[in-house]
């Protein structure tokens, strides 16, 4: 059975029925968050989110598209040396939709639900690497479910990494040689791609170039680079600070062991 | 905004390496006098930290300041604090705000006489990750509380004094269990958020102490949920402070205050990604504790430690001494 449904003439809501019948929309009395991804926002991407959220709300309490996030946490990274600050949402037990549109990304060649997952990374910590926003973001809060679509088409499915491979198909793009693909195999295994359930349009209008990414690519390494410096030499001058403290706190024990002897 | 005048009551090393520096940093207080017993070492510190003021004699302090921290001793704690509760002036008290149930209750009841703040000084309940534990056992994360599990300890000799006041019970009040252990007594009552009953005491004096220098305790804390705290004047323990709950787990480092790790079952991170380590902003707890002392004072804020918590810690403790005969 796919893991991706896609259409290019029916409507959503067929898919949602398809879905529905596989247990993917099982939200299990969690309240539904839609996060709709900002860049690629189109108006189908829009009206998508508001079905989806009408759809939803008659089997969750509670359907809160693109709720603000109030409060943050900062959990420790795999990716991101100095943590993760995430949505506090994240530690609620939610039913996390992303919906997006489909394009050019400088970064990662393609926009798509990976791109999509990291926007609420990238939006609480500007110094924040695109690859590692995609990783952290995956790994922390894929979604329950992710639907992109475009004018006349819709594809869904529960896992962000198989519908990201199947746009990339659609987008006549080797899925491992996509950059955000690379970022993730640097942490974990990844399968590959069943065929899809249905019908994507032709993608290829949406793909980035390779040269800006590349380029793009080198400009991330640079300033990883130079944000470790900064780091480790903000780590340094900190120690340097604690070592008069760490003296204080340990002579009188050197003081009373040199008398004792 | 007027600055509150502060006066120091002892002189010791956690008022040198941690309150002093802490009072300093504060733009809410003015640090106008420390006193010690030891006048000299008092004008010694003063000098050091850029207090105008320095005293042999806490009584000295009356009539000059507003609020004091009260740093002496154990067993002097109360009557120090009770003189100056009574002449109208707030105070901070360090932990164990006294060594029997009796004073405590004086030193509350000076508090209402004087029309004073009493705040028990447990600062750890200030550090950012055991804050945040709390708060994570409070809205329910772990679900219901089962077991709590504590220990607080390293080589005395290692550590920063500048008295020998631990050793000696006159002073100290008790070993181990009332000068460390009290940290995580206090923290099992304020997480679990019920009166303990002491189920299980063992103490042990080292060569050298009057008191005890190693303790292990077991309490039941309401209906379900049990304690296991140890506390260490001879060897390095973990310093960590468990709470398993229903629905998951949370452990938090006595020692690296930005570090809280936890498995909550509901929470979709968790659910994802095992585990988590949150990381959390490096506040110091002597500030945050001094900035709570001042709310208090000044805009009626209730103390983070309640006069019913102070008492049922006090209360397990001396069960605990009771129990050992000591």
């Amino acid at each position: 059975m796919s893991a991706v449904l896609a259409t290019t003439r029916g409507t959503l809501a067929e898919l949602l029925q398809e879905a529905d019948r596989r247990g993917w929309l099982r939200t299990e009395g969690r309240a539904a968050v839609i996060q709709v991804a900002r860049r690629h926002r189109t108006a189908a991407v829009i009206e998508t989110a508001r079905a989806l959220a009408g759809f939803l709300a008659e089997r969750s309490p509670g359907c809160r598209i693109d709720p603000p996030a109030e409060r943050t946490l900062r959990v420790a990274g795999v990716a991101m040396s100095r943590g993760v600050a995430v949505p506090a949402l994240w530690f609620e037990p939610i039913f996390l939709v992303t919906v997006c549109g489909v394009g050019a990304d400088g970064f990662g060649r393609l926009a798509g639900p990976l791109a999509a997952q990291a926007e609420a990374l990238a939006a609480l910590d500007g110094r924040a690497g695109a690859a590692d926003c995609v990783y952290e973001a995956h790994r922390l809060a894929a979604s329950d479910l992710v639907v992109a679509c475009g004018e006349g088409w819709c594809a869904l499915s529960p896992s962000d990494v198989a519908l990201e491979q199947a746009l990339a198909a659609a987008a006549g793009l080797a899925w491992a040689r996509v950059p955000y693909f690379r970022a993730l195999v640097r942490h974990e295994l990844v399968a590959e791609p069943e065929p899809v359930g249905g019908e994507l349009p032709d993608l290829r209008a949406c793909v980035g170039s390779a040269w800006r990414a590349r380029l793009a690519a080198a400009a991330a390494a640079a300033r990883a680079t130079a944000r470790g410096v900064a780091d480790d030499a903000a780590a340094f001058r900190r120690n340097l600070r604690r070592i008069p403290h760490a003296v204080r706190r340990r002579l009188p024990a050197l003081s009373r062991r040199r008398s004792a002897a | 905004m007027t600055r509150l005048r502060f006066g120091v009551v002892g002189c010791g090393a956690i008022v040198t390496l941690h309150q002093l520096p802490a009072l300093r940093r504060s733009a809410e207080v003015e640090v106008v006098a420390v006193s010690d017993r030891d006048g000299a070492w008092a004008a010694r510190v003063a000098r050091r930290f850029g207090v105008p003021a320095s005293f042999a004699d806490h009584h000295a302090l009356l009539g000059r300041v507003d609020a004091a921290l009260v740093a002496t001793p154990n067993t002097t704690h109360a009557d120090i604090a009770c003189e100056l509760l009574e002449r109208g002036v707030h105070v901070l008290c360090e932990k164990p705000l006294a060594t029997m149930r009796a004073d405590v209750e004086r030193m509350y009841a000076a508090a209402e006489r004087g029309g004073a703040r009493l705040v028990a000084g447990h600062c750890l309940r200030f550090s950012p990750n055991l804050a945040m534990l709390a708060r994570v056992v409070a809205d329910g994360w772990l679900g219901d509380v089962e077991r709590v599990s504590a220990a607080i300890g390293a080589p005395y000799d290692a550590g920063a004094q500048r008295t020998d006041f631990r050793r000696k019970r006159g002073l100290a009040g008790g070993g181990v269990l009332i000068d460390l252990g009290v940290h995580v007594i206090d923290l099992a009552v304020w997480c679990a958020g019920a009166a303990p009953e002491v189920t299980g005491f063992a103490a042990h004096a080292a060569p050298g102490w009057e008191v005890e220098s190693d303790a292990e305790v077991t309490l039941a804390l309401g209906a379900r949920a049990r304690a296991e705290l140890a506390a260490s004047f001879t060897q390095t323990l973990a310093n960590a402070f468990t709470v398993r709950g229903r629905e998951g787990w949370a452990t938090a480092s006595l020692y690296v205050p930005t570090q809280l790790t936890l498995f909550a079952e509901r929470a979709r991170v968790c659910g994802r990604a095992g585990m988590q380590e949150l990381i959390l902003p490096d506040v110091s707890m002597y500030d945050a504790q001094l900035a709570h002392f001042c709310r208090v004072v000044r805009d009626g804020e209730e103390p983070l430690v309640a006069r019913r918590e102070v008492l049922a810690t006090i209360d397990t403790i001396e069960r605990c001494y009771a129990r050992a005969g000591a």
